[in-house]
């Protein structure tokens, strides 16, 4: 592009966004003020004892809100009637048909979480190491295809900056490079660029991040990373960067972050060991012929693996006075789905649903356990972007769970141990 | 360290507010600019952070919540089917009676916009409201670089045409990336 060209294109740029902000030189409305109350009580399907502002609420809020009360208020019970586990309805298929006997996507996304610090670390430079606090290292997935971004935190004098193996063009180094004006730099085997950008490319609340690029001769394929951080200093300098590309060690980094290569037969074995050790624990809460599969893309981390195929499923125990769910006690709750609050309560007629289930684990509403349970995640133009990781498709998607099998879930002994104790398995960080 | 119950929590929830607060302004006006109506664009930020909270415990590890809020904004809008809505408040638009000055150059301004195609108009508002490149704004929206550079362009053209008296307000000729 020609300097011209460049200048007319910020020439539109700043025209067209002039334009639209003209439709912003008017006062705006009086807006809602309890957006994030209305995102919490139907994300959650949880009610606050201490209640809603109701003033300015949104519609459905009020629908929320109104819901609950009615149902506290002693709305239809459903407690009766047979909830009985019987024959599953929807089995057709036997649960060992869903096993993966090769590596997996989620193999592979477990491997390189557990190896990227011992492969990262030799190629940092002195001073700088692996943070024992990795909680910020979750660098999610690309909304637009659902691959796995590894990412992990660096501690330098005191401070941690999390950074992510994005290779993708939207993560943003092409801009970043144009506007640190960066150079190609010589180096054995290709070429870097390094950009750090104060302030970073989209937040302002970083002091500065730090974009980094090899380009390899023998290869189109660049290799890209970012970093940020608070101050104004990058603690893996240009200098820094060369060195780690050089390093005969870089290419084991190179290696554990190609997307082509295949998780190795030893992380299948793990996923096994691992999923052995989670049934173990889920068996105690899961209806008869349920498990749980490892999937870290999937919301929750898991899938729920039935007779009837494969949902992802989510479940959440919720204790204390500010967590009480909005359903009556000895009664099960059913929404289709989970921005709706808890709907209304729900009857044993053994048909399952996709959607959310809530109930009282006991007699308290101080203890309740809400289950999500959902088709499979799918990736696209309709994809919920809440859904960040890549799905793993093992089987036909399931139907989802009958009231009996939620109830016998939210009714199942120590069910809040229950799923601590596979959440701690299946975690990743 | 993924945690269910800490999902829950008050210092969870508190947080979720803290990033609400300091997020609707932007968000409520990208939805504006999406859907030319209040109301509607306030349905659609509520969504978004209801999806958003549901996936609170990831996305408040990532580097750039607020670039995922945005994109869960237009995801909204592009999801919905409620541009149906959309449409009626077009007609509203067209047949609200003539005003002049600042008033009439918004409302012309609005009338434009909600006549592009929702994707048009979502690629128009990422790449020039949102000053996004063609890269965030292909992968923000699902679609390749290549369609992002012929909807900008098609979209200002559909806009100049559209400004009418007011089609000064952009170049006689659009340069897209």
């Amino acid at each position: 592009m020609t300097p011209a060209n460049s200048e007319n294109r910020d020439t539109t740029d700043l025209m067209v966004h002039d334009m639209i902000g003209r439709l912003f030189e008017e006062p705006e409305p009086m807006h809602r003020t309890d957006l994030a109350d209305g995102a919490i009580a139907q994300g959650m399907a949880v009610t606050r004892r201490r209640g809603f502002t109701v003033a300015g609420a949104t519609l459905s809020v009020l629908v929320v809100v109104g819901g609950a009360v009615a149902m506290a208020g002693g709305g239809p019970r459903t407690g009766g009637g047979d909830w009985s586990l019987g024959p599953d309805p929807t089995a057709n298929i036997a649960p060992q048909a869903y096993e993966d006997t090769g590596p997996t996507y989620a193999d592979r996304q477990r491997e390189i979480v557990e190896q990227l610090p011992s492969v990262f670390r030799p190629l940092l430079p002195a001073g700088v190491t692996v943070s024992p606090n990795q909680t910020q290292a979750a660098g999610g997935s690309s909304m637009l295809t659902g691959d796995y971004v590894p990412g992990i935190v660096l501690r330098s004098g005191g401070d941690d900056y999390p950074l992510r193996f994005d290779n993708t063009d939207a993560a943003g180094y092409a801009s970043a490079f144009a506007r640190a004006s960066s150079p190609s730099i010589a180096v054995a085997g290709g070429t870097i660029r390094v950009a750090v950008v104060q302030g970073g490319t989209e937040s302002p609340q970083h002091g500065f991040s730090a974009w980094y690029e090899f380009t390899p001769t023998d290869s189109k394929q660049a290799f890209h990373f970012y970093l940020y951080g608070s101050g104004s200093t990058t603690p893996i300098s240009p200098t820094a960067f060369q060195h780690m590309v050089e390093s005969p060690a870089f290419a084991k980094l190179r290696q554990l972050l190609d997307p082509s290569v295949p998780a190795s037969a030893d992380a299948v074995r793990q996923r096994y060991a691992t999923e052995a050790k989670i049934n173990a624990e889920a068996q105690k809460a899961l209806p008869p012929g349920f498990r749980l599969k490892l999937n870290p893309g999937a919301p929750g981390g898991l899938e729920l693996v039935g007779p009837g195929g494969v949902n992802t499923f989510e479940w959440f125990s919720l204790l204390g006075k500010d967590q009480q769910i909005s359903c009556p006690a000895q009664s099960l709750c059913f929404a289709p789905y989970s921005g709706d609050g808890l709907g209304s309560t729900v009857g044993p007629d053994s048909k399952a649903r996709l959607g959310v289930y809530g109930g009282w684990t006991g007699k308290s509403a101080d203890s309740s356990v809400v289950i999500h349970v959902f088709g499979k995640s799918e990736l696209g133009t309709s994809v919920d972007p809440t859904q960040m990781g890549k799905p793993t498709e093992t089987g036909p998607q399931g139907p989802g769970l009958t009231p009996q099998q939620a109830m016998a879930i939210v009714k199942a002994p120590n069910v809040a141990t229950v799923i601590a104790d596979v959440q701690k398995l299946a975690a990743l960080y | 360290m993924r945690s269910l119950r800490k999902g829950t929590s008050p210092e969870y929830q508190e947080e979720f507010r803290a990033f609400v607060t300091g997020s609707q302004g932007h968000l409520r006006r990208s939805a504006y600019v999406l859907c030319g109506d209040w109301h509607f664009a306030e349905d659609l930020v509520q969504t978004a952070y209801q999806r958003i909270f549901r996936a609170w415990q990831r996305v408040r590890l990532v580097d750039m919540p607020d670039a995922y809020a945005r994109r869960v904004v237009y995801r909204c809008y592009l999801d919905s089917r409620k541009w149906q809505r959309e449409a009626a408040s077009i007609e509203a638009l067209i047949d609200r009676p003539v005003q002049e000055g600042d008033a009439a150059m918004r409302l012309t301004i609005l009338a434009a916009l909600a006549e592009l195609a929702p994707r048009t108009r979502a690629v128009v508002a990422l790449r020039y409201w949102e000053d996004q490149s063609v890269e965030q704004t292909a992968a923000a929206l699902g679609m390749s670089p290549g369609t992002v550079k012929s909807m900008s362009a098609r979209g200002l053209a559909q806009l100049r045409e559209r400004l009418g008296d007011f089609a000064s307000l952009l170049p006689d000729s659009v340069e897209t990336r």
